[in-house]
C-alpha cells in the first residue's frame, strides 16, 4: 500500500510548499478569487489543447493564465473604483463556461470534467514530479531574489510577474490535482497560519506543515474509507478549519 | 392540355419522390455502415455520434432534431444506452417514428447481465436493462444486419428483393470473417483480461475469455487506492493478457498496472472510412499478438 503513495506524497510536499507561499501573498493582496480564476484558466487551456494536438499540452494553459495575469494586473489599477474580487470572479465564471462549451465539442467530456476538478494525484508519474520540481524551484528562486519587490505591492510590473508566475505554478498543479485541490492547498493552510503567526517565514513553515499533515490524513481517509484520493484530501482540509475555530475559541480572552 | 401537363408532372414528381433514397439516421457509425451495406443505393445514412465518443455521455443537441426530422428511419442501440434519443424523438414529432420508423437493434439479441433485482442509486449502475454493448460480438452483427434488412423491406416493399440480395452478399462475406476470427481466437480460450469499463462481456463470452474485473468503479470517478491494489493482487494471481481501455477513459491506471499485460485501446465504433471488420480486428489482432 505504501508503495502506491510514494510519488503522490512527494508531489504533496512540493504542492504544499509552493501553494502556501502563493496563498500567503494572495491573502495579503486580498485577491482570493485570483486562484480559482487562474486555475480555471489553466483548465480552459487544457480543454483547448485537446483541439491543438500539435502544441505541447501546457502551452494553451500558459497562454490563458498569462492573459489572466495581464487582466488581473490591469484590475489592480482601478482597485479604488471597483473591487478586484468582482472582476476576478467574472473572469472565473466566463472561463468555466468556456470550458463547458469547448468540452461539449470534445469526445472526452465527462472524464475531462472530473479530471479538471479533482485530478488524480494517485497517478502522478516520476516524470511529472521532476517537471513540477523544476518549475517550482525556478519560480521559487526568482521570488526569493526579488522578495522585497514582491512583498511591497507597489510596482505594477511585479504585480504582473506575481500573477504570471502564479499562473505557471497553477498550470502545472491543476493538471495533476485539479482545481479544487489547488484551491484547498492555496488558501486553507495559508489562512490558518496567518491567523496564528505574524512573520511571513513562520507562516510559510506552519502552513506547509499543516498542509502536509492534512494531506496525510486525507490519504488515510481514502485508504480506510475506500474513497478516491484527491477528493478525500480536499475533504480533510475541513480539519484545519475546525481546529482553527476551536483554538481561536479557546485562546480568546474572556 | 395544361391539366395533362400538370398530371404528368405530378406523376413524375411522385415517382421521383418514391425513387428517392430512404433517409436513415443511426446512433453509431457502425450502424450507419451496416445500413449502407444492407440498403445500397436505396438508402442515405446520417449518424448522430462520432466513432470515439462515449455513448454514455452523449448530450442531445438541437442539430440532432433537424437530422431526425428528415429521417424516414431511426436506428438505435437501445437498452437505455441512448436514452437521450427519447426527448429528441418527441421533439422531432414525426408520426412515422411511432409506427415503423424506429428500429431498436437490441431486440434480436440475447442480453447479458440483465438485473434480476430492483435497482436504486446505491448500485450506481448505468446499465439498468442489462449490458448494452452487444454489437461488440461479431456474430451479433449478423443478427443486426437481418433486422435492418427486414425493416428496410417493410418501409420499401417494392425493393424487398434488392434488400434480401444485399443481405445474402453480406452474410456470405461475414461468415468467412467469423470463421477466420474463430480460428485466430481459438488458442485464447480461457485467457484473462481486464477492462476499464464493462464493455466487453459479449465479446468475451463469444471467444470464452475471462474478464477478471474493471478498473472503473463508478463512471467518472477515479478508482480508489484500495481498488487499484485489489487489481494489482488479481494480476499477480492470474496471467492477465490485456487491459482494454476506450479512448475517452484515462489510460494511466492501465499503464501503471500492466506489466506484462498489454494495454489495448479500442473504440466501440468504426473510424471514418473504416470497414466493419476493423471494429473487431482492433480487439482481436492486438490480443492475439499479446499472447506471443
Amino acid at each position: 500500500m505504501i508503495s502506491l503513495f510514494i510519488y503522490p506524497f512527494l508531489g504533496i510536499l512540493l504542492l504544499s510548499l509552493i501553494h502556501c507561499y502563493f496563498g500567503l501573498h494572495v491573502i495579503k493582496r486580498g485577491v482570493i478569487f485570483a486562484d480559482l480564476a487562474l486555475s480555471q484558466l489553466a483548465a480552459l487551456g487544457a480543454c483547448v489543447s485537446v483541439f491543438l494536438p500539435f502544441l505541447p499540452v501546457m502551452v494553451p494553459s500558459l497562454f490563458f493564465t498569462a492573459l489572466g495575469a495581464v487582466l488581473f494586473t490591469s484590475f489592480s489599477f482601478i482597485k479604488d473604483k471597483v473591487q478586484q474580487e468582482i472582476l476576478i470572479g467574472i473572469v472565473y465564471v466566463i472561463s468555466a463556461a468556456l470550458c463547458m462549451a469547448i468540452m461539449s465539442k470534445s469526445v472526452l467530456q465527462h472524464h475531462q470534467l472530473s479530471a479538471m476538478l479533482v485530478g488524480d494525484i494517485l497517478m502522478i508519474t516520476p516524470h511529472a514530479l521532476i517537471k513540477m520540481l523544476a518549475i517550482y524551484a525556478a519560480i521559487g528562486l526568482f521570488h526569493w531574489f526579488f522578495r522585497a519587490s514582491f512583498h511591497q505591492h507597489s510596482h505594477w510590473f511585479f504585480t504582473f510577474l506575481f500573477y504570471a508566475t502564479f499562473g505557471m505554478v497553477v498550470t502545472s498543479s491543476v493538471s495533476v490535482v485539479g482545481i479544487l485541490l489547488v484551491f484547498a492547498y492555496l488558501i486553507i493552510p495559508a489562512q490558518f497560519a496567518q491567523s496564528f503567526l505574524h512573520t511571513f517565514r513562520h507562516q510559510l513553515y506552519l502552513g506547509t506543515l499543516v498542509s502536509v499533515l492534512t494531506s496525510v490524513v486525507g490519504i488515510l481517509m481514502s485508504i480506510y474509507l475506500d474513497l478516491p484520493t484527491g477528493s478525500s484530501i480536499v475533504c480533510a482540509f475541513v480539519l484545519p478549519l475546525l481546529s482553527q475555530l476551536a483554538l481561536k475559541g479557546l485562546l480568546r480572552k474572556p | 392540355m395544361k391539366k395533362n401537363i400538370f398530371f404528368l408532372m405530378m406523376v413524375l414528381i411522385s415517382t421521383g419522390m418514391m425513387a428517392a433514397p430512404l433517409s436513415v439516421v443511426t446512433v453509431t457509425q457502425e450502424q450507419a455502415l451496416l445500413v449502407q451495406k444492407m440498403g445500397g443505393r436505396e438508402v442515405k445514412t446520417e449518424c448522430l455520434t462520432l466513432y470515439n465518443q462515449d455513448l454514455h455521455q452523449v448530450q442531445a443537441r438541437p442539430s440532432m432534431i433537424i437530422k431526425l426530422k428528415k429521417a424516414d428511419l431511426l436506428v438505435r442501440v437501445g437498452m437505455r444506452l441512448d436514452d437521450w434519443l427519447d426527448a429528441l424523438i418527441l421533439n422531432a414529432s414525426k408520426a412515422s417514428f411511432f409506427d415503423q420508423g424506429v428500429l431498436d437493434l437490441s431486440k434480436g439479441i440475447t442480453k447479458l447481465q440483465v438485473p434480476n433485482q430492483p435497482l436504486d442509486g446505491r448500485l450506481g449502475d448505468i446499465h439498468p436493462e442489462g449490458n448494452p454493448h452487444y454489437w461488440l460480438d461479431p456474430y451479433h452483427l449478423l443478427v443486426m444486419a437481418k433486422q435492418v434488412s427486414e425493416r428496410l423491406a417493410l418501409l420499401r416493399p417494392e425493393k424487398a428483393s434488392y434488400f434480401a440480395e444485399q443481405y445474402q452478399i453480406f452474410e456470405k462475406e461475414w461468415q468467412i470473417q467469423l470463421k477466420k476470427w474463430d480460428q485466430q481466437m481459438a488458442p485464447l480460450k480461457g485467457a484473462y483480461i481486464l477492462t476499464y469499463h464493462d464493455s466487453l462481456p459479449y465479446f468475451a463470452k463469444r471467444y470464452q475469455l475471462v474478464i477478471l474485473g474493471q478498473i472503473e468503479i463508478k463512471p467518472g470517478i477515479p478508482p480508489t487506492p484500495a481498488h487499484l491494489l485489489h487489481l494489482k493482487t488479481v494480476m499477480k494471481a492470474k496471467p492477465v493478457k490485456a487491459i482494454f481501455v476506450e479512448p475517452y477513459y484515462p489510460k494511466e491506471h492501465a499503464l501503471t498496472l500492466q506489466q506484462p499485460a498489454k494495454t489495448i485501446v479500442f473504440s466501440t465504433s468504426i473510424a471514418p472510412n473504416a470497414s466493419l471488420e476493423s471494429l473487431y480486428e482492433q480487439l482481436i489482432t492486438p490480443l492475439v499478438k499479446a499472447s506471443y
